[in-house]
């Protein structure tokens, strides 16, 4: 399976990044207080969001090239988790559209969130 | 003539900062379980920028509202070449279609670098032409070197109404080398390359080619390069704010199909 790309410096993001883990349950509250709580999806989503503030644009064509490969949401690639290094298949971009931003010569930046199946 | 989205006087058609998103459209459907079936829909991608401009000029003010007036607003599509983009179809493999090399020139391509060696008694071309309007201004850049020789390689730009270019020894250690100019006249067509005298052996990477006064951060580029053929304008309303004489401010937001 395609890994995630890494910048030239052979890190995976860049700080601040951030990492959350996400269930979903349904609570049904009751008059007297009690509650019924169901999963409504089996699991645990893990979503990293990747804050890229300084890469180069031979870096953001990269990323922006790998994005356009997996079409979005619906390509599922490897990926690495920048915190502990442990690896994640299947796992794929959170929105269909990435926005790069140029800030200066050579000097562009976007925020990337990718999610564990 | 090509509707093609006006450049500013320093030659460049954007200010820094930008921003430019790609979006894609992917159905999903999620199921009980938390596992999901996805469609890609391929077709429906684009590309957005948003385009802040500070200290225009009068004259270049004008200049985007009349093409503003001449495709009214959303309705008409235009060409736009992505400030943020490299205009050559696969930067990286001259060895491509997209290229083309004199018949003595050998080129060799291997992870983004690229060997040519002229094998004939005269100078050997290796060059891309592109379909976009030939009388903007361009810059042609890439990074040369040579094991040995220095030889006199020339990076050019031309089309049917004349021709620019540029000389360097190529050494040992890669160098940038910059072909930047406009051509008068009303060609449709430009054309970039990079020409070596007989028997050199060169190295060749990054090459780019931009809509604009000098060379900006190497973008590697494939079939998909930054030319945009159906962009139009985002709004059917374009403002500008004087902040002084003969200073506007702007911020323009364009769409295009992929």
């Amino acid at each position: 399976m395609t890994l995630f790309p890494r910048l030239s410096t052979g890190a995976i993001a860049q700080y601040p990044s951030s990492v959350r883990a996400e269930t979903s349950t349904r609570i049904l509250k009751y008059i007297d207080g009690s509650e019924q709580r169901f999963r409504e999806t089996a699991g645990t989503a893990r979503f990293w969001t990747l804050r890229l503030d300084q890469v180069t644009e031979l870096e953001m064509s990269a990323m922006e090239e790998f994005f356009v490969a997996q079409q979005g949401r619906f390509g599922q690639f490897t990926f690495v988790d920048p915190f502990d290094g442990t690896e994640y298949p299947n796992c794929s971009f959170d929105a269909d559209s990435i926005r790069s931003q140029i800030f200066g010569e050579d000097w562009a930046g976007t925020t990337l969130t990718i999610r564990s199946s | 003539m090509t509707l093609c989205y006006p450049q500013l006087s320093t030659g460049a058609s954007a200010q820094f900062p930008l921003s430019k998103t790609t979006s894609t459209r992917t159905v999903m459907n999620r199921l009980g379980d938390g596992s999901t079936i996805r469609l890609a829909d391929p077709d429906s991608g684009s590309c957005e920028w948003e385009l802040q401009y500070r200290g225009l000029s009068a004259v270049e003010r004008t200049s985007l509202e009349e093409f503003f007036k001449v495709v009214e607003g959303r309705l008409l599509t235009f060409l736009f070449l992505d400030p943020c983009g490299n205009l050559l179809a696969w930067s990286d493999e001259p060895d491509r279609a997209d290229w083309s090399a004199d018949p003595l020139l050998r080129v060799e391509q291997s992870a983004g670098i690229t060997q040519i060696t002229n094998t004939a008694q005269t100078r050997q071309t290796l060059k891309q032409s592109i379909d976009i309007p030939g009388w903007n201004r361009y810059c042609f850049s890439g990074q040369i070197k040579s094991a040995s020789g220095s030889p006199d390689v020339r990076l050019f730009l031309e089309n049917s109404d004349g021709h620019i270019e540029t000389s360097i020894s190529a050494a040992t250690d890669w160098q940038q080398g910059i072909c930047s100019g406009d051509l008068e006249g009303a060609a449709e067509t430009i054309t970039c390359g990079i020409s070596i005298p007989a028997g050199a052996v060169v190295k060749l990477r990054h090459l780019q080619l931009q809509a604009q006064g000098s060379a900006s951060g190497y973008r590697v580029s494939t079939s998909k390069n930054g030319i945009f053929r159906k962009t139009r304008f985002d709004d059917d309303t374009l403002a500008f704010q004087a902040d002084g004489i003969d200073n506007y401010s702007t911020l323009i937001r364009l769409i295009s199909r992929n």
